[in-house]
Formats: structure tokens, C-alpha cells, sequence
């Protein structure tokens, strides 16, 4: 099975979009966000105009763009922001957040395994995640057992279940084995909720545990250096505690990153992707096929496992509820497929995504009323929208906008410059006034909205529905100007 | 023995509908080789449609202008330049459509989503690689779900029915609802006018020739695009359909009426064989009558259980299904 998307996805026209203007429309949605959260707490700047919010945007796309043309900036950004995060965030409900981001890097990463670089789907995985947190917790709950010991079997059994998941993937492909493993997904609430093992494993009201605490040195340290929105004593512990929680999770995920940036740099991983592009191929390549899907689905289980086990430390409650199909099977698959196919980088996004783009809506929808009810829309139609238009996710149009450097971007202004595009440039221009005039008139919502749809534009959709015109008008001037039709030649190549 | 062959009737009844879902999918997987997971959820949205249709006259005809459920949604942004818009209050028309009328709006309008989404939506990713086929459908799958909660809300309204729904009919031996009898007739109609479109008709030919062989049948100068089209319209009008004869029998239309049919029906179409049409109608009569034992005999919640462990167990045993043809791959 081979996936679209390889190489750059700027081909002909698309060239032709220069960076900067992604970039600020990028930032125009970064800093849309910061405000909604109250990142910024200066009423200087947060009174301020949706219009002066474009133009600084703009300066800060460029500096962006410009200053970060290599990719291992962000990364260190990245890890700096998640190791600062709970004493960035406002509140304990934002670290309780990012918990979960870590929870879902890890399941999210084990998907990719399987479904990115092994071409294998799976819509099970919900139910592997549940398995893990539901064995801690029928182990801590009804057997005393200790906490880690618990974790310890529960991700093995977890890894042994999910290579059983991989066995229907060495007779079924494709959509045979996405109705195999949905099958899988659905089963699992109904197992629990059989009457038969309601002693067990607690039925439809679930198994709630204590929260585990920090040892008393790191507690007086968090509790010390709260910030200033904690005020009383209980808020303080219950910062200190949430705190103490997310880095133990937050090192879970960087482990898990890292293992998986390697493994998928190894023997196995060439090997998973080796099993995705072909099959027979592979299989001529010594590759025993079988085993390696088992594999797969084993490793992959193996992340799943680590994520339930996270998500028993994070919230120390599970219930059916916690693991339905499209909370823990479907949405994450989504948010994978968008973050990035077969990417590490991906995962990291879909998982980001995966979190704060609902959280986005509903805090939008204490603007807007009415709103909330839409992210389900919202996901699905980025779902649609990336796989048709940009398969590479938003990862492959970070490293497509990261690639396309500052020379490239002279030589392809002096391209514009010699031929001339002027449906292209009114674009441009009718684009930064439409989101302007959106959040002047309108209001910044929906200027979110247009700038959204223009950050999807220039790369897909509006330039085959601009095409025809420029096509049109292309070949107006060329009459007009009564010159013959020049020799198509590829544009110039960067440096 | 009268409870034997009452649910006998039940599960025939609920059997069809689920054959037709199944029926739906077939349509799709032997024409795009794509499971549709989004078969359901647009039933769903097509059957709200035809619930806003048989309403009085207002604005709440418009799709997606969701006035039914939030009023103020105009007035999210009563000011547009100083202007402020006002469209007055739902429910406040004159007419009110006929049932049949309704009926046949509502499946040509579903036709036409069916069309338009195979058309703008599909065709993009048709043929290149079926994960991103999966995906797609998944995405439209959560797409109208979510459409359907944010333009009618989480609360199960009401369906017209032309017969009087509750009301039994008694044959002697066993009794069964008025719908389920009306929904049971729906449904052999409905599958006898689809086995006479592919069987004694030359658009019919032509799409069974698209599907089976799409090179082929282009150089006959059939127009595999349009049959393609016309395959995934065909189906969502047939889902929409099913929507529509289920609704009244359940407490009413909610943005999950569709869910749990539609896995009944992936194990219909599952066991009958993805690819087989009459595999599709025994699967879903089978299915039916199997659930309807099982919730009498064995227990309701092994219902579900037993139904996608069927699923499982069939594709693991026999991923082709009873009717189905095996799948060759070309290296």
C-alpha cells in the first residue's frame, strides 16, 4: 500500500505561493488562540484590533519564516514551552490538558506505527488503550496490587492482546481489516458491561482510585514556585500534584518519541514500510511479511499499553464511557491523519491537536453559543479536507513551508517578476483584505474562519477554482499584448 | 409459540432494513471497492431532512442553516456593516407536505448528496490507495454526525409514519406493528426495483459492467465516472430510505439513530460476502432474525456482542463471506 504524498508538495503553480504569506496567516491563528486563552495578559494588547493583530502577524510570519528554516529550533522550542507549560498555564485544568497530550503522543505514536509506517489499519486502538487501564485498575482496585507492578503486567498483556490484534492483518487488507478492528473497538465496552463481570471490573460506574502524590521535597518545590493565580493552600497542592503528574507523563512521552524516531529508523521501521509500499516486494526482500505485521501491531500495542497506563496515572478513573469508539478509536486516527502520516513530527501535532482543537471550539462557543456542538464537524472536515487536498498532514506543510528557503523564495519573486500573474496577486490581495475586513466588520471568529479557509487555499482547492481565470486572463494579455506563446519550462530550481 | 414466530416477523422486519443498509454498502464496495462508514450517519442526515420537510413551512428547510436548534444563529452576527438581520421564527409557515410527497423529496435530495460526495469528495481519492479511501469515509462519517447533533440537537424527535405506528396487526399465529409490516413491504419493494434496475435495465447493465470491470466497459463507451456517481446516489438514497422506516419505530430520529444499524449491517453484508448483492439480502434477513432470537432467548445485551463477534469470527474464518467472490491480488 503506498501513500500519496512523497517529495515536495509544491509542484507548478503552487511554487508560485510564497511562504510568507502562510506563515502569517499561520501566526494571525497562533496568536488568535493565545488571546483566546488569555496568554497575554497586558489589556494593551489584548484590547487590540483583530487589524493590528494581521500587521504584527505579518512581521512576526516573516521573522518566523526566516529565522526558522531549520527544523531542530522548533524542536527545542517545543521542549522548552512543554517543560515550562504548567507554570505558563493559568490554571490546573490547561496542565490537566497537557497531560492528556502526553497520554495521546503515546497512543497516537503506536497508531502511526501500524497505521502510517505499516500501512496496516486499525480503528481498534481504543479498545488496546482501554484494555491497559482497565487492567490497572481492576489490579490496584480489587487486588491491592501496587500501582507500578500493575502498569508493568498491564502493558505486557496489553502487548500480547494487540498482537493478537495483528493476526486478522495476515489474512485481511484494507477495508476488510477496518471493519475487523472497528469490530474490536465496539466489542470491548460490551465486554465490561456483561453482568457476568460487573463484580469485577465495577459495570457501567467504573473503577475510581486515589491520584497518586508527589513526594514531599518536589511538593514543597512546586507548591513554592506556584504561580500567582493559585492563591489559597488547596489550589497550591492541587498545582502540586497535577505538576508532579505531567512531568512523570511528560518523560513517558519523550522516551516514547525517542524510541520511536529510532524505531523507525531501524531495520524494523524500514522494514514496516517496506511491508506498506509492497508486500511482494517486500517479501522478495527476504522480509518475512507476516511476522512483521504481527510485529507491528505488537509494538504498537506495546504504546497503547503505556498510554492506558498513563491515562490510569492521569485521571485514576476508567469507565466505559472513557473508551467509546469516537473519543478514543476514531478521533485519535483522525487527528493522526491530519498531524502527518508516517511521521514522528505528525504524531507529536495530532495528538497536540487532538486536544486543543476541541478545547479551541468550546472556548469559542463561550463567545459564540451554538459553537460547541460544531468540532466534531470541524474534525471531520479537516479529515476530508487533508486527505483529498494535502495527504502529508500538517507536518509534511511545516517541512513543505520550512523547505522553501529564502533563496528559493528570491528566485521564485524573480520568476513572478519576469512573468507576470495577476489573478495570483489579486488573490493574494483579496485574501489579506477578506481577513481583515472579516475581523474589523465581523468580528475575529470568523476572521479565523477566512484565514483558515485562505492558509488551506493557496496550496488546494481555490487554486484549481482560480486556475480557469488565471488561465483566462493569462492568455487575455497575451493577445493583448500580441506576443507569441512562451515555451513552457519548469521554474527556476533553488540555489 | 406465538412469541417464536411474532419475532420471527420482527427480525424479518428489522432484517430488511438492515439488508438494505447492506444493500448500500455493496453498492459502494463492488463499485468504488470502498467501505462507506459514513453510509449510516448520511442516512441519518437524509431522514432529518425529511423530518424538516414534513414540518410546517419555515426557514428550517434550508439545510444546514441551523434554525431548528439554535435560533440565534443568525443572530450570532446580527450586524453585518451596521445592518442587522433578522429572519424571523421557525415554524411559523403554512404548508405542511404529504407523507409520500416527503418521501420522495427526501430521497431525491439524498440521491443528490449521494452523487455530490462521490463526485467532489471520493473521486479525488478513488483509486489510488484504500487507506485514504477509509479515511475519507471515516472523516465524512464523523462530518455528518456531527452535522446532524449541531443542526437538530441531541433530542429525539418525532417521525411521521403513514400507518399508525404502535398499533399490532394480528395474523393468527403472531402479531407485529403496523410499521414493521409497512417498513417490511418498503423494503422487498424497494429491493425487488433495485433487482429489476441491475437485472432488465441498460443503466443497470452498464453500472454492473463499470464495477466489474471498469477499463473494459469505458471502451465499450460506458461512462465509468457517471456510474460511479450514480452507484454511491443510489446508495445514499437506499440508506436514506432505511433512515426513514427506522425512525418511527424507535423513540424518534437522534444524531445516533443510524450507529448501531449500520454495524448490524456491516455484519450483514459481512457474512453475505462484501461484494455479492444477494449476499447483502440473505446477510440482513439472517442478521435480523438472529438478533431477534437473541434478545428473546439468550439476554438483549449479547445482542450487540454476539453481532460483531460474528463479524470477527466471519472475517477471520472466511473473509469473502457466504456469497462473495474471492479477492485476487495483482502483484
Amino acid at each position: 500500500m503506498r501513500f500519496e504524498a512523497t517529495g515536495s508538495y509544491r509542484h507548478g503553480y503552487e511554487r508560485f505561493v510564497p511562504a510568507p504569506v502562510e506563515m502569517v496567516l499561520l501566526a494571525a491563528l497562533f496568536i488568535f488562540c493565545w488571546k483566546l486563552y488569555g496568554g497575554i495578559n497586558n489589556s494593551a494588547v489584548a484590547g487590540m484590533s483583530s487589524v493590528v493583530i494581521v500587521a504584527i502577524a505579518w512581521v512576526l510570519g516573516m521573522a518566523i519564516r526566516v529565522a526558522t528554516n531549520d527544523l531542530r529550533w522548533w524542536l527545542l522550542i517545543g521542549f522548552g514551552l512543554a517543560v515550562l507549560a504548567p507554570f505558563l498555564a493559568g490554571n490546573n485544568y490547561q496542565v490537566g490538558i497537557m497531560a492528556q497530550v502526553c497520554v495521546f503522543t503515546m497512543m497516537i505514536l503506536g497508531l502511526n506505527i501500524v497505521v502510517g509506517y505499516t500501512g496496516q489499519i486499525s480503528i481498534g486502538h481504543g479498545a488496546l488503550v482501554g484494555i491497559s487501564a482497565y487492567f490497572i485498575a481492576v489490579l490496584t482496585h480489587y487486588s491491592g496490587w501496587p500501582m507500578w507492578p500493575a502498569i508493568i503486567v498491564a502493558v505486557f498483556i496489553t502487548t500480547a492482546f494487540g498482537a493478537l490484534l495483528g493476526i486478522p492483518a495476515l489474512r485481511l487488507a484494507g477495508p476488510y481489516l477496518a471493519i475487523a478492528t472497528l469490530a474490536v473497538a465496539l466489542i470491548f465496552p460490551l465486554v465490561v458491561k456483561l453482568d457476568q463481570f460487573q463484580k469485577y471490573d465495577g459495570g457501567n460506574s467504573g473503577i475510581r482510585e486515589e491520584r497518586i502524590t508527589p513526594p514531599s521535597g518536589l511538593d514543597s518545590l512546586f507548591k513554592n514556585n506556584a504561580p500567582a493565580t493559585y492563591k489559597n493552600e488547596f489550589a497550591k497542592s492541587q498545582f502540586s500534584q497535577q505538576t508532579y503528574i505531567y512531568y512523570i507523563l511528560l518523560a513517558a512521552a519523550i522516551i516514547g518519541t525517542w524510541g520511536a524516531w529510532n524505531l523507525t529508523r531501524s531495520r524494523f521501521g524500514r522494514a514496516f514500510v517496506a511491508v506498506r509500499d509492497s508486500e511482494v516486494a517486500a517479501t522478495a526482500m527476504g522480509i518475512n511479511t507476516a511476522l512483521y505485521k504481527v510485529m507491528a501491531f505488537g509494538i504498537s500495542a506495546f504504546y497503547a499499553g503505556i498510554a492506558g497506563a498513563l491515562f490510569w496515572v492521569e485521571i485514576s478513573f476508567v469507565s466505559t464511557e472513557s473508551f467509546d469508539l469516537f473519543n478514543l478509536s476514531i478521533y485519535p486516527l483522525a487527528y493522526m491523519v491530519i498531524g502527518g502520516l508516517a511521521t514522528i513530527g505528525g504524531s507529536l501535532l495530532g495528538a497536540f491537536g487532538y486536544l486543543w482543537v476541541p478545547q479551541t471550539v468550546l472556548k469559542i462557543a463561550t463567545i459564540d453559543q451554538g459553537f460547541g456542538d460544531l468540532q466534531g464537524a470541524i474534525t471531520g472536515l479537516l479529515l476530508v479536507v487533508f486527505m483529498t487536498r494535502l495527504p502529508q498532514g500538517v507536518w509534511g506543510w511545516v517541512l513543505g513551508v520550512n523547505r522553501y528557503s529564502w533563496r528559493a523564495l528570491s528566485a521564485d519573486t524573480r520568476a513572478l517578476a519576469a512573468r507576470p500573474q495577476p489573478t495570483f496577486w489579486a488573490f493574494v490581495a483579496a485574501a489579506i483584505v477578506i481577513v481583515i475586513l472579516t475581523g474589523a466588520f465581523i468580528g475575529s471568529v470568523w476572521s479565523l474562519f477566512a484565514a483558515g479557509l485562505f492558509i488551506v487555499a493557496p496550496t488546494s482547492a481555490w487554486t484549481s477554482v482560480f486556475a480557469p481565470f488565471r488561465r483566462a486572463t493569462t492568455s487575455l494579455l497575451r493577445r493583448a499584448r500580441g506576443r507569441p506563446r512562451p515555451p513552457e519550462s519548469a521554474p527556476a530550481d533553488a540555489g | 409459540m406465538e412469541v417464536f414466530f411474532s419475532q420471527l416477523a420482527n427480525g424479518l422486519s428489522t432484517g430488511a432494513l438492515y439488508a438494505l443498509l447492506a444493500l448500500a454498502l455493496v453498492f459502494i464496495f463492488r463499485s468504488t471497492d470502498i467501505v462507506n462508514f459514513a453510509q449510516g450517519e448520511m442516512a441519518t442526515f437524509g431522514t432529518y431532512l425529511g423530518w424538516s420537510l414534513s414540518r410546517p413551512l419555515s426557514l428550517s428547510w434550508i439545510p444546514l442553516l441551523g434554525i431548528d436548534r439554535h435560533i440565534n444563529v443568525i443572530s450570532w452576527n446580527p450586524q453585518i456593516f451596521g445592518a442587522s438581520l433578522s429572519l424571523g421564527t421557525p415554524n411559523e409557515g403554512v404548508t405542511r407536505m404529504g407523507y409520500i410527497v416527503v418521501f420522495i423529496v427526501t430521497v431525491a435530495i439524498s440521491f443528490a448528496i449521494g452523487a455530490f460526495i462521490e463526485r467532489f469528495i471520493i473521486r479525488p481519492s478513488e483509486g489510488k490507495n484504500l487507506l485514504n479511501a477509509v479515511i475519507v469515509t471515516l472523516g465524512l462519517f464523523i462530518l455528518f454526525n456531527s452535522l446532524s447533533l449541531y443542526r437538530y440537537g441531541p433530542t429525539p424527535q418525532v417521525y411521521p409514519s403513514p400507518v399508525k405506528a404502535a398499533t399490532a396487526v394480528d395474523f393468527g399465529i403472531f402479531k407485529m406493528s403496523q410499521q414493521a409490516l409497512f417498513s417490511f413491504c418498503v423494503g422487498v419493494v424497494l429491493m425487488l426495483l433495485v433487482y429489476w434496475f441491475f437485472q432488465r435495465t441498460k443503466l443497470g447493465l452498464g453500472m454492473r459492467a463499470a464495477a466489474l470491470n471498469p477499463r473494459a466497459s469505458e471502451l465499450m463507451g460506458i461512462n465509468t465516472g457517471r456510474m460511479l456517481t450514480l452507484g454511491w446516489a443510489l446508495a445514499a438514497a437506499i440508506g436514506c430510505v432505511a433512515g426513514m422506516m427506522v425512525a418511527p419505530q424507535v423513540a424518534g430520529i437522534s444524531p445516533s439513530l443510524m450507529l448501531t444499524i449500520l454495524l448490524y449491517a456491516f455484519a450483514a453484508a459481512v457474512l453475505g460476502g462484501l461484494d455479492s448483492a444477494l449476499g447483502a439480502v440473505i446477510g440482513g434477513l439472517a442478521v435480523g432474525i438472529g438478533q431477534a432470537m437473541v434478545v428473546q432467548y439468550v439476554g438483549s445485551q449479547w445482542s450487540d456482542l454476539i453481532a460483531f463477534g460474528l463479524i470477527i469470527a466471519v472475517l477471520m474464518v472466511k473473509p469473502t463471506g457466504l456469497f462473495g467472490s474471492p479477492v485476487l491480488e495483482k502483484v
